[in-house]
Parts: structure tokens; sequence; C-alpha cells
């Protein structure tokens, strides 16, 4: 688990680094965004959101497993 | 703790490449192209709709396959909610599209053969529904939605390849082709679409496990 | 239960003479036709407007669609009554459903070609229009989807409130189909050559070979009791 988490540190790094570098060309992109550093705003919105919702579904998993558990113990004890 | 370890792997998969997903598709450097401007990134985000929402009518198709061989309520049931599922993520897709296309193509619709195809096959698939509403005996139900699902499944993708013949596509790699290179990604895009598209077709599959799941609960004859 | 030519003539003849009894469908389905082609010569000569060619290709197969679900509506009527389970043991399920994508498809032609008198007579047709070609895209589509159609009669049959799901059911199925007749009649229409809608054609059988195979491989999952 441990290296897990350090591998996914690292390639969050890269992923720091490589949001600098862009190329020169004339195309308008949102440059200026990313060199006052907001992009990492929009990311944590992002992220909260995502997390927010995989949280939610876990959730809803979990309490899907105890109602499985429940329904196959009574069952057991009907067959009793 | 212990709880948690009991999710299935695939899920946690799943979440990683969804985060994966989201940090990648803002962060990564992305070709710098002409009225797309910074906008290409949705490609990670709604493109991903559309490759979802066939997989898992694919799935959807196998299934009621299985059941027409030897019929099982589970079976059926997984039928069902793949398409479900499959038309909210089209949904999702066609109106992603048609906001997209309004800042770049100028218009929300412009009989674009991709838009039609995803028109069209909400159309299919809501009349699936609609005829599962309308019969009394489950088994009876199960089968000839069946049949309807294998026939709906074989006329819709001829279909997919058929409409860029009719009309010029504006979406990249027309010419007829449709096929799943002709985006012309290139290798960075690559980097973020390939995990993108699997991190949405698992959260499809996960929300279609949830709803197996509570239908199995709620319903007394349906053995898991 | 075979497979033998003198079963499906039986089969044939059995199923023709079902259609030919109940002449009130066909009867009905012909009126449904002379009424909408003489709406839509009433509706044009209102506006005073000509019917440019590729309106007229796309007025005759809306025609054409909707004559074709009101001929299929009443398709499987017996059926529901049970006279299907008195001949389903005495034929294969493949004769059967064979034999019914036949006289449909005949039912079809016979309809198409009454359309098509129709709209020559009141709507004039499109000068250029090359006959050969576009009758060859009629009789491909007609086949085609009495073949989609027959499938889909017998999946809205089995369902309470059939009439409404046939259409329901079939108007999306049968778009893949209608593109590319409606593709092939405009090429014609304008009075191209023949060879031009090679591509339309064989994308059409294709499709029509596709609804034909599914029908014979699922009919008896739709039928078995």
């Amino acid at each position: 688990m441990r290296n897990f988490l350090a591998g996914l540190f690292v390639i969050l790094l890269g992923f720091l680094s490589a949001g600098k570098s862009f190329g020169q060309n004339s195309v308008e992109m949102a440059d200026q965004l990313r060199a006052d550093g907001k992009i990492y705003v929009v990311v944590g919105v992002f992220l909260l959101i995502s997390a927010g919702i995989l949280t939610y579904l876990i959730f809803i998993d979990l309490r899907l497993k105890k109602l499985e558990k429940q329904r196959s113990e009574n069952q057991k004890e009907l067959k009793k | 703790m212990k709880e948690l370890a009991s999710i299935a792997w695939w899920k946690w998969a799943c979440a990683g490449l969804l985060i994966y997903t989201v940090v990648g598709g803002l962060l990564l450097e992305v070709p710098r192209l002409p009225i797309l401007n910074e906008s290409i990134r949705n490609l990670y985000f709604h493109v991903p709709m559309w490759f979802g929402m066939i997989i898992l009518l694919t799935v959807s198709a196998v299934y009621s396959i299985r059941t027409l061989l030897k019929y099982n309520p589970l079976d059926d049931l997984k039928a069902q909610n793949s398409v479900h599922v499959a038309l909210l993520l089209g949904i999702l897709g066609i109106v992603t599209g048609m906001l997209w296309a309004k800042y770049t193509w100028g218009a929300y619709w412009s009989n674009d053969p991709k838009q039609n195809a995803a028109a069209i096959g909400l159309l299919i698939y809501f009349a699936y529904m609609i005829l599962r509403g309308s019969f009394a005996d489950e088994q009876l139900r199960a089968r000839i939605s069946a049949v309807y699902n294998v026939l709906a499944f074989a006329l819709f993708i001829p279909l997919i390849f058929i409409l860029p013949r009719l009309t010029d596509s504006l979406h990249p790699g027309n010419g007829g082709n449709p096929g799943f290179n002709s985006y012309d990604l290139d290798a960075r895009m690559r980097l973020v679409f390939y995990p993108a598209v699997i991190a949405w077709t698992l959260i499809g599959w996960w929300l279609v496990d949830l709803m197996n799941r509570v239908h199995v609960l709620n319903n007394e004859e349906v053995e898991a | 239960m075979s497979f033998a030519a003198g079963h499906i003539l039986t089969c044939l003849s059995r199923e023709w003479r079902s259609e030919w009894r109940n002449k009130n469908t066909i009867a009905a389905s012909l009126l449904f036709v002379v009424a909408t082609a003489y709406l839509i010569y009433f509706s044009f000569k209102i506006g005073r407007i000509s019917v440019a060619p590729p309106v007229w290709v796309s007025l005759y197969w809306m025609v054409l669609l909707f004559s074709s679900l009101s001929v299929m509506v009443k398709t499987f009527a017996f059926e529901e009554r049970g006279m299907f389970y008195f001949s389903y043991p005495l034929f294969h399920p493949m004769v059967l459903v064979f034999s019914k994508w036949l006289v449909q498809s005949i039912q079809l032609l016979f309809v198409s070609g009454i359309a098509l008198l129709l709209f020559q007579l009141l709507l004039s047709s499109p000068p250029e229009m090359n006959w050969a070609g576009f009758l060859v895209i009629v009789a491909s589509g007609s086949i085609g989807f009495a073949a989609t159609l027959t499938m889909i009669a017998g999946i809205a049959a089995r369902a309470e409130n059939s009439s409404l799901l046939l259409s329901i059911l079939s108007l999306p199925l049968l778009l893949p189909q209608l593109s590319m007749v409606i593709k092939g009649g405009f090429t014609m229409a304008q009075g191209f050559e023949s060879s031009l809608i090679f591509d339309e054609l064989i994308i059409l059988w294709g499709l029509n070979l596709i609804a034909l195979s599914l029908n014979l491989a699922l009919f008896s999952y739709i039928w078995r009791r």
C-alpha cells in the first residue's frame, strides 16, 4: 500500500512539472490560467467532486453488502 | 477498513482511473489547435460517454443472448440495467456534445452523423424500455425483450457505419470511417483518453452492479 | 418438422389463404395509401407548390413506411387468438417465418406499386427519373421492410398494447434501411445512371439479410410457450 501511494505521488509530481512546459505556438490556450497557478484551483474542485461521488458510490456499495448479508442470514434461519 | 477491503478490486481501479483522468485531463499537455483551443480537453469527458454507452449495449446484448439460450432472471436483469445505464451515458454524451458543438461548430445540432447515431440509438433503446414495461409475465418479458435487444443491436451497429456515408462529419477522422483509430489523437492525448474510456465505462458498470443488487434485494423470487 | 419444399409450399398456401380471407386488412391499407397520397396532393395544391424531386422521393417513402406499418398491424392477429399454436407443431418454425416473410413481401410490393401509381398520377414524378433503378430500390426496400417488420410485429403481438408498440419499436429500427432507400432514391430521381446506387443496394441487402436471418434464428423464441 505504501509503495502504491509513493508511486502515485511521483506521478502527481510529474503532472505538476508537465503543466508548466508549453510549446511555442500561436494558438491561444489558457496559458495565463496556468501561469497564475489558478488551474490547480480547477483541478481541486474537479477532484473534490469526483472524490465525493466515488465516496458516495462506495458508501452505497457497503450498505448493499450489509443488506445482502442480513438477507442471507435471514434465509438461513428460515431454512432451520 | 475490513469492509473497504471487501469492495471488488475493479471498483478501486475505476476510482483511481477517474482521479487520473481528472488530474491528467486538466494538467497534461494537449495539442494547440485553432477553434478548439483549450476545449480539446472535453475529449476526455465527452467522448468516453459514447464509448461507454456502446460497450454497455454490447454487454447487454450478450446477456440477452444468454437469456435466450438458458433462462436466468439474473441475466435478464443485467441486460435491462446495462441498457438503463447506457441510456444515462448516452443522454450525458448527447447533451455535452451539443454544448461543445455550439462553441466549436456554431450550432447545437448540425446533422452530424455521430449526433444522429446517438439520437437514433437513444430512440431504439427507449423503445426497449417501453417494450419491457408492457408485459405482465416475467419470463415472457425476459424472452421477448431479449429478442428485441439482439435485433436492435444487430441493426444499430451497422447504422453507426452507414450514417457517415450520408453526410459529411464534422467530427475528426471523418471520411466514412467512424472507427476507433480515426480520432486523430496524438500520443499525449492517448495517454489520458484510453484510461478515461476505461474509467467511465467502469463507473457505468459499477452503477449497473448497484442496480442489479438493489433489484435482487427487492425481489424475493430472484435468487442471487 | 422438416425443411422439405413441400412443407414450405403448404405453409405458404396456408399463410396466403389466411391473408386473403382477411381481405379487410389489405383493403384498409390500400385505402390508407390512397387517402394519404390524396392528402399530400391536396395540401400541396393549396399552397400551389410544385413538388421538387427530393421532396417527391421523401414523401413517397414516408407514405410507404406508414402503409407498411398499417399492413403489418394485423399480421399476427390470428395468432393472438391461438391459431398459431394449432399450426406451430405442424411446421418447422423456420418454414413458418420464411413463408410469413414471403407473403408479407408480396403484400408490401403490391402496396408500394399502388403507391407509386398514385404518386405518378397525383404528384407528377421527377422528369429525369431513372425508373429501372428506382423500381429496383423500391422492390428491395419493400422486401427489407417486410423482413424487419415481420419480426417486430411478432414481438409486439406478444406484448400488451401491441398496435402502438409496433410503431414505437419499428420506426427507429427501420431507419438504417430507410436511409439507404432514400439516398438511392434521390440519386435515381436526379436521373443518374443505375450503377451509382450499387453501394446503397449492397448495404440495403446486407441489412435485409441481417433482419431476415435474425428473424429465422429468433422466431421460435418469440412463439415458444
